[in-house]
């Protein structure tokens, strides 16, 4: 039987790309491949990580499979793509255009238009399969030139039955459950995730609506980015709204399910997205989404929350209004996101979208 | 839980979406208002991009009270009288019909408010008497006499009486209530007044305090065609140039890493062959350059016509054919690049090891993938089984026994099964190559006999050993007679020969 490398610049726990790296090592592995994952560095070992120096002796066949996780630019990955005489699998996660760092961080920006040229390369170096996480991806891979008929589209696995698994933290769910109103955001603090019209529309909402009402922003503050985080704070204060706006930084993820468990309102204004893992976890814990529509922001959440074309805070604050003052309606679209996240974003649709992917390769 | 188990709700979200927009511009709220994006076209402080949209000095206008909707659904008349217009409309549908108004109803009850058909308890009492309001049962304490009496009111001449007669009876309040309506009006009129005060302080101060930012904002917008424009073309340049160096860059890692085996192996070696290898390929710079030169010349002038040499190399294109190899090739002396340029034409994927610097800027500047590298240090550095066609054309012949053996082993081990090795050497059989034009060339070590190299490839384990004679010369004076053909082998027989193998 082939084998199989997944291979991968970085592994590691508790973080999106790692967690799709994951599942897919599972799925592979439960339907009885022989499969690694090869990365340059790692910082967990629960799959056996190789060493990416090993991967051409592991892939020596022609009908070896070689998968790569395309996340970020990587030079030698590219190359080993390039020259593995195999079969060859390109897994697109999306890559954040350089424009979103200009003026905070000299290096992100950087990395990420490194990451991006090579979009060109991947596209074009005649894969035998192209899966992007989103129809957005997989929109971005042939506008780059990628084949049309090899590109198929599976979501990326998750860490959702975890989720399920743990107990949500006691000290969240004390400090916030509660009458005040919670609006969640999950998502790292970087420029693409519009975090300015997610506290514009708070503060709208806050004011003219509910002054009991709080914004959670979610998610870790990169130290290159901290330019940007203090400029949210300075936003923040001078909204004259710092005492109904938390930012709590990276979270376990017993913290992270407790915030979801005390939300009212899941809201996302970003600006790009290649998937948005956060909005599948909202759907999974049954919490109503406003969001704006941009990238794969639409895509992801169809018809199972209030998406607007417009970036208008009133229009996002009357949303959280609508569905915070009539609890029906918010149970209700919270109901029809864990449909959504039932019919397709569970692990196994996912698995199962992934095995018939790879089963056009010939 | 099972999905089909679920009682599914049915929210039409395009529906939902519709009535949040409806209520925000009934609120007279600017749609076209757009909340900054984050993307940092110019470089700033997101503060000072954001807070002009919405930093505003005071909470918004309200000049009527806020509304609240009881949860036992009983109310007072006055609770509801108190609201004005759109308010009082929107609240009365709220209190009564425990909904938003729809567009039909809520124009309808604006505009006959307006024009004086109705007063606001003829809005009241036809919500609340409505099938509708009767179904919500919510009660309005108040309303039913006043409802009656305007109801008497409507009935003709009767009506009348009625009208004068209550008109009469309550001219003391209505005087009143006027008076208290004026008042009201004014003091409406006094807040809108402040706010617009305190507004237009604020905007005068923001102004100030932001007009050089606008002014530099206003000039960058002048800007910013050209700026697009001479972006776009640095970015073209960029990428080109971009693409150029990671080439250049992955050009001199593999090199780096060649050398760095090379340097590392030559310790381990035999010391004859060590010093040999090291001498002929790692002579002082100045030396190098200039031998490199001195050879780069000998071999324009002594190999012969271009043309005639790329026919020659034709011979060996159906061998890629017939074996299905197209990429990973690998040419080891590639020279100036004659049969990479080649096999390049024909659409085959293949790079080439080159030691003479002379040569591969020649390479280069028909841009062919090149490498910079002592070939047995190269072929030491790549990984077992990676290569589909290895090819040495008049190389073999430049180098000792021992470094031939271990460059058949090293070109065994990089290919993979079914790979082919080419090789072509001058033929010794020729009298004239073996005693006279083989020694033209200062580099030539010494030729190797035909059956010799079949013989060592076949011990090495090389399968499918192919021996093929190439370019007889021509005007043999000894071809018509048989007898005489051992003179026409020796003097015009074939000047070169290939040797074509297969890994097993």
């Amino acid at each position: 039987m082939a084998r199989i490398a997944i291979l991968n610049p970085f592994f590691t726990t508790a973080d999106a790309v790692s967690n799709d790296v994951f599942g897919m090592y599972t799925a592979l592995k439960k339907s009885g491949h022989e499969v690694r994952v090869f990365a340059n560095e790692w910082t967990t070992d629960g799959v056996g990580v190789l060493s990416v120096d090993n991967i051409q002796n592991f892939i020596s066949h022609r009908d070896d499979i070689l998968i790569y996780h395309y996340s970020m630019g990587w030079n030698v990955g590219l190359k080993i793509v390039q020259e593995a005489n195999c079969r060859k699998v390109v897994k697109y996660h999306n890559i954040t255009p350089p424009e979103y760092f200009a003026g905070i961080s000299f290096d992100y920006e950087n990395i990420c238009r490194a990451g991006r040229l090579q979009l060109i390369d991947f596209a074009h170096l005649a894969c035998d399969l192209y899966l992007s996480d989103s129809e957005y991806n997989m929109w971005e891979l042939l506008l780059a030139g990628a084949d049309k008929s090899k590109s198929f589209v599976v979501h990326p696995f998750h860490h959702i039955d975890r989720l399920h698994e743990i107990e949500p933290d006691a000290t969240v769910l004390e400090t916030y459950n509660g009458r005040t109103v919670n609006i969640l955001m999950v998502g790292r603090v970087a420029p693409n995730k519009g975090h300015i019209s997610l506290i514009e529309a708070f503060a709208a909402y806050h004011r003219k609506y509910n002054p009991d009402s709080r914004l959670l922003i979610v998610g870790k503050e990169p130290e290159h980015l901290e330019s940007y985080s203090s400029s949210l704070r300075k936003l923040v204060s001078g909204l004259h709204i710092d005492s109904a706006v938390v930012f709590t930084g990276c979270v376990s993820d017993e913290q992270l399910k407790a915030y979801y468990l005390v939300a009212d309102v899941f809201m996302i204004t970003s600006d790009h997205e290649g998937f948005c893992v956060p909005l599948v976890e909202a759907m999974a814990l049954k919490v109503p989404i406003v969001a704006c529509a941009s990238t794969a922001i639409t895509g992801t959440v169809g018809k199972a929350g209030l998406v607007w074309k417009e970036r208008n805070p009133h229009l996002l604050a009357e949303s959280i209004n609508f569905l915070v003052k009539n609890e029906s309606l918010g149970a209700g679209l919270g109901l029809m996101g864990w449909q959504r996240y039932e019919q397709l974003y569970t692990n196994e649709k996912i698995e199962a979208a992934f095995l018939n992917a790879l089963s056009n390769l010939t | 839980m099972q999905i089909d188990e679920i009682n599914y709700p049915e929210i039409d979200v395009d529906q939902l979406m519709a009535r949040i927009r409806e209520v925000v511009e009934r609120r007279g709220v600017d749609l076209s208002l757009t909340s900054k994006s984050s993307v940092s076209a110019v470089p700033g402080s997101v503060v000072s991009r954001s807070t002009l949209l919405l930093d505003l000095p005071s909470p918004p206008l309200t000049l009527s009270p806020e509304f609240d909707a009881r949860t036992d659904g009983k109310y007072h008349v006055k609770d509801l009288l108190k609201y004005h217009d759109r308010d009082f409309v929107q609240h009365a549908y709220q209190a009564i019909l425990k909904r938003e108004p729809d567009e039909r109803g809520y124009r309808h009850n604006i505009e006959m408010l307006r024009n004086g058909q109705f007063n606001k308890i003829d809005v009241l009492a036809s919500l609340c008497f409505s099938a509708e309001g009767q179904k919500h049962g919510v009660k309005i304490e108040g309303l039913r006499t006043p409802s009656l009496i305007r109801r008497l009111g409507r009935i003709p001449l009767f009506g009348y009486f009625v009208r004068f007669t209550v008109a009469l009876v309550r001219l003391p309040a209505s005087i009143r209530s006027q008076r208290q309506s004026e008042a009201y009006v004014l003091a409406q009129l006094q807040a809108v007044n402040d706010h617009l005060n305190q507004t237009s302080a604020w905007i005068a101060e923001h102004l100030q305090k932001h007009g050089a930012a606008l002014e530099e904002l206003i000039r960058r917008e002048g800007d910013t065609q050209e700026e697009l424009k001479q972006a776009e073309d640095a970015t073209g340049l960029a990428s080109a140039r971009v693409r150029q160096l990671s080439q250049i860059l992955q050009q001199t890692r593999e090199e780096l890493i060649q050398q760095d085996a090379y340097l590392k192996s030559i310790g381990t070696e035999t010391p004859g062959l060590a010093s040999s290898i090291a001498q002929s390929s790692i002579p002082t710079s100045e030396r190098r350059e200039s031998w490199d030169s001195l050879y780069a010349a000998f071999e324009d002038q002594f190999r012969g016509d271009s043309k005639e040499i790329r026919e020659r190399l034709k011979y060996y294109l159906p061998f890629f054919r017939e074996a299905g190899k197209t990429t990973d090739i690998l040419d080891l002396g590639c020279g100036s690049g004659d049969w990479l340029n080649l096999l390049r034409d024909e659409g085959l994927q293949a790079r080439g090891v080159e030691v003479n610097t002379v040569m591969l800027d020649a390479c280069r500047a028909r841009h062919l993938e090149v490498i910079e590298a002592e070939m047995l240090a190269y072929l030491r550095g790549l990984p077992d089984s990676c290569m589909n066609v290895v090819t040495a054309f008049h190389l073999i012949e430049h180098i000792p026994f021992e470094a031939m053996l271990e460059l058949f082993e090293e070109v065994r081990r990089v290919l993979r099964p079914g790979g082919l090795v080419m090789l072509e050497t001058p033929s010794p059989e020729n009298l004239v190559v073996a005693a006279c034009n083989f020694y033209s060339d200062p580099t030539h070590h010494k030729p190797v006999y035909p059956h010799t190299l079949t013989f060592i490839l076949k011990n090495l384990g090389f399968t499918d050993v192919r021996l093929q004679f190439l370019h007889p010369v021509e005007g043999s004076p000894f071809m018509d007679d048989d007898r005489l053909e051992p003179l026409h082998m020796w003097f015009y027989g074939p000047r070169d020969y290939a040797v074509i193998a297969a890994k097993a």
